[in-house]
């Protein structure tokens, strides 16, 4: 019982540390902008496609936090996406 | 050549309607970047916030607010609540009361609660539009020992940056992504259509300091390859492309030979 709660507490603990799923997976996706101009396309696509699987999740947030993080979100987004268009045009 | 300039400057400036029949007045140092946002402070009973942006370029980059704190690149269109900057975002992000500024100087909080009307002197040092508020920190004194620029605030901003005089920080504890340093982008020369003007030598070194590449890349510029985006100085004093900044903000589109550095082809 007490070794239940003691996993309980650290879980709890480690999470709030981390901070929501949603921020974690923002943070890893949109950490890459600096690098968008050397990544491979295969990467970012899977980038975008990483944004359109959050962007959902950003929706359902209360208003504030869904104002920033979906506008941040979709600068990310829309930088990969031009990279890659512009990448295609020059092939 | 700088009467070319002059008169093309003057031409194009004359060719930006006027938002109203009065005689445009240039803002004085201290007013250049002066925004006005009043999404809703006049329903709320307060007078329109005025944000100077001299403080604050000073110490943060274009890329931390405007990115990181998703603030939009028109005035009013951000969409500010009172509600977002008590719970943290926004202006509140920094100003929250707890988050310490140089020395061990606490920055004000934001709209952190209801005031009685005798409390309210804190809220007016935004919400300042049509008052008389002292701020408290002095242009004069504050941009002393900065380089100085001919229009704008008269300051040269990329040569205090350069210099070391200003340190802006692009990085927000709590906010900002630990990200790499940015791999930068070639310098490139664009050229002008007017024969006998000077070439244009962009900087994406200069550029990226302050702003990264998402605060700029569609949005603004939807080209990343020299001619993809084709544009006009009429189009930038109507405060497109490079006018996005560079009219209100930034040096100001007047300081021709800061673009147009390059011999004449």
């Amino acid at each position: 019982m007490r070794a239940g709660l003691l996993l309980a507490t650290v879980l709890v603990v480690q999470g709030a540390r981390a901070g929501p799923a949603w921020k974690t997976e923002f943070e890893e996706v949109c950490a890459k902008t600096p690098d968008s101009m050397v990544l491979p396309l295969e990467e970012l696509r899977l980038l975008v496609a990483r944004c359109d699987k959050l962007a959902p999740l950003l929706d359902a947030l209360e208003e504030s936090e869904r104002k920033v993080y979906s506008r941040r979100l979709q600068a990310c987004r829309a930088l990969y996406a031009f990279v890659i268009e512009t990448r295609e045009k020059e092939k | 050549m700088p009467s070319l300039f002059l008169l093309l400057a003057a031409l194009l400036a004359a060719d930006v309607p006027a938002q109203s029949s009065a005689k445009l007045r240039r803002p004085l140092p201290d007013e250049f970047g002066r925004v006005v946002i009043d999404n809703h402070s006049g329903k709320a009973g307060f007078a329109p916030v005025v944000f100077d942006h001299w403080l604050h370029r000073a110490k943060f980059t274009c890329r931390l607010c405007h990115v990181d704190l998703g603030m939009a690149m028109k005035a009013g269109g951000t969409d500010i609540k009172a509600a977002d900057n008590i719970k943290g975002f926004y202006c509140g992000a920094c100003h929250d009361g707890r988050r310490i500024a140089e020395g061990d100087r606490k920055i004000f909080a934001s709209c952190d609660k209801p005031l009685a009307h005798e409390h309210r002197a804190v809220c007016f040092r935004c919400h300042s539009e049509g008052r008389e508020v002292k701020p408290e920190v002095d242009f004069s004194t504050f941009t002393r020992a900065f380089p100085r620029g001919r229009f704008g605030n008269g300051i040269d901003w990329e040569k205090a940056e350069e210099l070391g005089v200003i340190q802006p920080s692009n990085f927000l504890e709590g906010v900002s992504i630990a990200r790499k340093p940015l791999t930068v982008q070639n310098d490139f020369e664009l050229f002008p259509r007017l024969q006998g003007m000077p070439g244009i030598l962009f900087s994406h070194k200069k550029h990226t300091v302050w702003n990264g590449c998402e605060l700029c890349h569609p949005e603004i510029f939807v080209g990343v390859r020299r001619g993809v985006s084709k544009y006009t100085m009429v189009e930038n004093f109507e405060g497109k492309f490079c006018g996005t900044c560079h009219l209100k903000v930034a040096f100001p589109l007047l300081d021709c030979q800061r673009c147009h550095s390059e011999p004449v082809q």
